[in-house]
């Protein structure tokens, strides 16, 4: 099926200049390679090999593509879980020093001190979590630049 | 006219029951949890009795959860963090299943209430302290004072450290209750809007729709972050840091 569907194209495209854009390129060029050399074989590996990492990019880009507003809503997530942090930090402090003053009767003081305590607590449970963020964000590039780099090996490869 | 937006968080018992002081009746809260865990048990027990090599649509989504649950551990957790694989994935798939069910019209989300959250924040916390302290004794209180740092700068950093140590379940239920909370209120404040604007009532009706789907994320999403988080919590408690 691929097979005779395959040249076929490759013959057509070259009849409208405007077609052959972006992707149409690269196809024809690999179709009447092989096409020229022995129409009646099958499609060199080469050939098939550069179809599929076409495929491949062209899947690859309809998938990352609508990916943008899950990331802006995993970027809000990180947002929103440094805040509650700070938020909680303080209140646990505040109400520690609340507690300890209604009990020791050292009113305003413990208060007064605890806050401090959690608001340094909180700043050191965020600085934290950004450390822990900016890892997983490195991994993640890390992981990107593997893949593009193993990727582009592949291509250069194929020539 | 409209509904009031909080109206949904109404916890109303369906089988009163009363021992001693303690009211312990049956509400439409427990009901929903009951849904939950029966839902969950289900989806996963259907699922797994087949065991295709070529998984069926509810085999794959059991799998991912499993791999996803799995990864998460092994990335997070470190060694060591396989045998509580359990407890994590319980733990997500009850979380994830009480956010979508409460997506469902009428029905009630568990999660949107303080005191669920934190007793199940609670109940990680001090499982946490106990593995901590059984992995190692005593050495564990290290953990309120950083490797190395001067001895007279323990006044300041225990308690700093204490407080971050102490407002770990407070942050874990607070995070999951407010995106709950808020998103439901959201929700319910547009669909009036739709209703009081009447033929007007089109353009937040879109807008409902693309918050619903935005919910719908957000309530698999805390569930990944719930999970994750007593991941990182389990992870310090076995590796200190």
């Amino acid at each position: 099926m691929v097979r005779r569907t395959w040249p076929a194209a490759a013959v057509q495209t070259p009849g409208f200049p405007g077609l052959p854009s972006v992707g149409r390129g690269r196809e024809t060029e690999g179709g009447r390679g092989l096409s020229d050399s022995d129409p009646d074989r099958e499609p060199s590996l080469d050939a098939l090999r550069h179809r599929l990492s076409e495929a491949k990019a062209k899947h690859e880009r309809s998938r990352r593509a609508p990916t943008g507003s899950i990331e802006r809503s995993e970027g809000m997530a990180a947002g929103f879980r440094v805040a509650v942090e700070l938020t909680a930090a303080l209140v646990v402090g505040g109400g520690i020093g609340y507690v300890l003053d209604q009990w020791l009767g050292t009113q305003p003081w413990l208060l007064i001190l605890f806050f401090v305590i959690g608001a340094a607590a909180g700043f050191l449970t965020i600085y934290r979590t950004g450390q822990e963020l900016d890892a997983r964000a490195r991994e993640r590039r890390e992981a990107e630049a593997a893949e593009q780099k193993a990727k582009t090996d592949r291509k250069g490869s194929d020539r | 006219m409209a509904a009031s937006p909080i109206e949904q968080f109404e916890v109303y018992p369906l089988l009163p029951i009363q021992v001693g002081n303690l009211d312990l009746s049956f509400t439409n809260s427990s009901l929903w949890m009951v849904f939950a865990v029966a839902l969950s048990t289900v989806i996963l027990a259907i699922s797994a009795r087949g065991g295709a090599l070529v998984p069926s649509r509810l085999q794959s989504v059991s799998e991912m959860m499993y791999e996803l649950v799995a990864n998460m551990v092994r990335d997070n957790v470190g060694s060591g963090g396989r045998k509580y694989f359990p407890f994590i994935f319980t733990l997500f798939v009850f979380v994830l299943f009480a956010n979508l069910l409460g997506m469902i019209p009428h029905s009630f989300t568990v999660t949107s209430h303080l005191i669920v959250t934190f007793a199940l924040a609670a109940v990680i916390f001090i499982g946490v302290t106990i593995i901590g302290f059984y992995r190692h004794g005593f050495g564990y209180l290290r953990m309120f004072f950083p490797h190395g740092a001067p001895l007279w700068t323990a006044v300041i950093l225990v308690p700093v450290e204490l407080v971050s140590y102490l407002s770990r379940p407070v942050s874990l239920s607070v995070r999951l209750f407010a995106n709950m909370t808020v998103g439901h209120v959201l929700l319910k404040v547009i669909a009036g809007f739709v209703v009081s604007l009447g033929v007007f009532g089109i353009f937040p009706f879109v807008f409902l729709i693309a918050l619903s789907a935005l919910e719908l994320f957000i309530a698999a999403l805390q569930a990944y972050v719930f999970a994750i988080l007593t991941c990182i919590y389990l992870h310090d408690a076995l590796h200190m840091h």
